[in-house]
């Protein structure tokens, strides 16, 4: 099968598309006509007098569904629905740490910054994070700084999403990566650059309850799908047990056997589904290592650290095992506190209408991840109870695969798995889209016309933006063809880690630390950004315990933060009214 | 802005820092019971691991209490705080 469909693959050309199967096509299709009919709709939108506010903050009127799945499908990028389910199938149940600081997110994502950013954006008329710093501290640099650390991360990020979306396009449509890539750059940018923020954030909506619904829906069906080749597994057992006993004698060796297979067919009887998935785990020995001290001892997929598999996606610097302590540890710290600052979540904290959206969207918001982490977490860990095989190196394609499996199994009808493999293309489009108008507002709105003080009309400030929107798609989808990164999940988690170490402390001073002054926001951004990137080639505390870069990064930023603003000349109190009030 | 205006937004900061805390507070519980859980249960050394895994509804235990048990009680407290600790904002003028 695998060589047929490589021969095929070489021998079409690289634009044609060999996909015929109409229950994967359709849902696809169907998804894709939302989107072009919400653009549309938003695009209408843009006729009033304030172009800029309704291309990049929508007018300040999203409730609260908007609010919350926007915000939470621009979270969940390919990295969510292909990269933490390639993780799990590669390394089980230790995931479930790796994941642990989501139960957190939502509280604190939106819980600590949302309303205060929301209120001082309408004050003072601010349509980026960018445009409040730069306001609260009277600095042009600082606004150029943070804008350039916004534009670096945020490119980083957009190339490896556009290298996820890509890939899914080759496999939905049975195509090449070339064309899979110009499909994807082709659509995102359009529909991003002619619909603006409301269309983004109306397409995320689509987008967020598209893939929640697909892989809650797959938890059943995979466990169903456990329980049913249980029993056939059931049955191979009882007939070998047969077999053994018609023969006249046993030799004590047969008789071992026999209990043996007994004892396992009592097992299996009594076990769920989920049980005897979790039971198969834990017999699993198939791992390499570069370390020959590791434990071949069973249940290396139930406990944490796990064996490192050198073909699969990891952490490079995360030692011989997968997940020591205090890289756990880190991820706790990047996935709980990561989506605060983070450049392509903010915006939606500009643009939610009143405080009872805010609360209305973190009660939506709160089980959403249990739901979304949750279930990858249960429906990967049968992956290989139910004989989802995959060659090494290639574990990202472990959700589709699952997918495809069930429908071969008979369990799940075709248009769920065609849902399924449309809903990691969904977080893919949502976090692009987002990013994009990131670099757009970034580079119009933050260096153009408040940076450089350029005045331009509203037809001018319209254009420039169209233009700027479909010229940074362009450069990324040149960077997408050259850069083909290997796995997904490390750069996310580098964006993620990254931005955070860099954007948290100043982001947060300038909202609630009276004390915040220039300088020392100035050096928390900048040091915080090159000690992260410094700690990616070089760990201070290597061979004592293993911590992401994030860790330095994200410390030396908040001492660069304090110390600095203690050591400099405080703000004016006129300068602190506007944003700290008086009684 | 004015005496009324300067008099809303301290109240506003002063609003904001304690749902703050609050958050913050969850996020410290958070941090220290998954911690707990995954020390005590989950980075077992291999000599001491059961022969016959602990389950609970066929989850590793460490799993189930760690991060099931622990993700739902903290949904709650998020449905806590969205509706007893988020107040309404003042309008601005």
């Amino acid at each position: 099968m695998e060589m047929l469909a490589q021969t095929n693959a070489e021998k079409q050309a690289w634009y044609v598309l060999g996909q015929q199967d109409v229950a994967i096509l359709i849902p696809f299709a169907l998804y894709m006509l939302g989107v072009l009919v919400i653009t549309v709709l938003s695009n209408r939108r843009q006729q009033t007098d304030d172009f800029s506010t309704e291309y990049y903050v929508a007018g300040r009127s999203f409730g609260a569904w908007v609010l919350a799945m926007s915000w939470v499908a621009t979270l969940a990028s390919g990295g969510s629905f292909l990269g933490y389910p390639s993780l799990v199938y590669s390394y089980g149940w230790s995931m479930a740490f790796w994941v642990s600081g989501s139960t957190v997110t939502a509280v604190i994502g939106l819980g600590v910054v949302g309303k205060r950013i929301n209120r001082l954006a309408r004050q003072t008329g601010a349509l980026t994070l960018v445009d409040l710093l730069r306001d609260r501290f009277a600095s042009r640099q600082l606004g150029v700084v943070y804008t350039v650390v916004i534009l670096i991360t945020t490119s980083v990020y957009l190339i490896a999403q556009f290298v996820a979306g890509a890939r899914i396009l080759e496999n939905i449509l049975e195509t090449s990566y070339t064309m899979g890539l110009l499909l994807f750059t082709v659509s995102v940018v359009a529909y991003t650059t002619y619909g603006g923020f409301r269309a983004v954030a109306w397409t995320d909506t689509l987008q967020g309850v598209v893939m929640i619904v697909g892989v809650v829906l797959l938890v059943p069906v995979t466990l169903w799908a456990v329980a049913s080749l249980g029993e056939d597994r059931i049955t191979d057992l009882e007939a070998e047990v047969q077999r053994i006993r018609q023969q006249a004698a046993l030799s004590p060796d047969q008789e071992e056997t026999v209990a043996e297979l007994e004892q396992e067919i009592r097992t299996r009887r009594r076990a769920t589904a989920l049980e005897q998935a979790t039971l198969d785990q834990s017999r699993r020995e198939d791992f390499e290592s570069t370390d020959n001290q590791l434990p071949t001892a069973s249940q290396a997929y139930l406990y944490p650290p796990g064996p490192r598999r050198v073909t699969e996606p990891g952490d490079d610097q995360a030692g011989d095992w997968f997940l020591p302590i205090g890289w756990g540890l880190s991820l706790f710290l990047i996935r709980s506190l990561g989506a605060m600052m983070m450049p392509t979540t903010v915006p939606r904290m500009l643009a939610f209408r009143d405080t009872a959206a805010l609360r209305r969207a973190l009660l939506i918001l709160a089980p959403y991840f249990l739901l979304m982490y949750g279930s990858s977490l249960i429906t990967m860990n049968c992956a290989h109870s139910l004989g989802v095989d995959l060659p090494p190196g290639k574990s990202d394609h472990a959700m589709p695969a699952l997918a495809t499996r069930l429908v071969e199994l008979q369990v799940a009808p075709a248009l769920l798995a065609g849902l399924l493999i449309a809903a990691p293309f969904a977080a893919v489009m949502s976090t692009v889209d987002s990013a994009l108008l990131v670099i757009s507002a970034s580079i119009v709105r933050d260096l153009f016309e408040k940076s450089c003080s350029w005045q331009m009309s509203q037809r001018w400030t319209q254009r420039l933006s169209y233009t700027v929107t479909a010229s940074a798609g362009g450069l990324v989808f040149v960077a997408a063809l050259l850069i083909e990164p290997a796995f997904l999940q490390p750069l996310v988690i580098h964006y993620v880690g990254g931005s955070a170490s860099a954007l948290f402390w100043p982001g947060l001073a300038t909202l609630f630390w009276r004390r915040a002054t220039t300088a020392g926001v100035t050096a928390g951004l900048v040091g915080g950004g090159v000690i992260y990137s410094l700690a990616i080639f070089w760990n201070p505390l290597a061979g004592l315990i293993t911590l992401h870069p994030f860790i330095f990064g994200f410390s030396s930023s908040a001492l660069l933060v304090w110390g600095v603003s203690r050591w400099t000349t405080r703000q004016t109190d006129s300068q602190l009214e506007p944003y700290f009030g008086r009684d | 802005m004015t005496q009324t205006q300067l008099r809303s937004q301290a109240r506003h900061v002063r609003q904001c820092r304690r749902e703050a805390i609050v958050a913050v507070l969850l996020w410290t519980i958070g941090l220290v019971w998954t911690l707990v859980a995954v020390l005590g249960w989950g980075y077992v050394p291999v000599d001491a691991r059961p022969s016959e895994p602990s389950l609970v509804w066929g989850l590793p235990a460490w799993v189930f209490w760690g991060l099931f048990v622990h993700w739902v009680l903290q949904i709650v407290a998020a449905w806590w705080f969205a509706l007893c600790v988020l107040k309404d904002d003042e309008p601005l003028d």
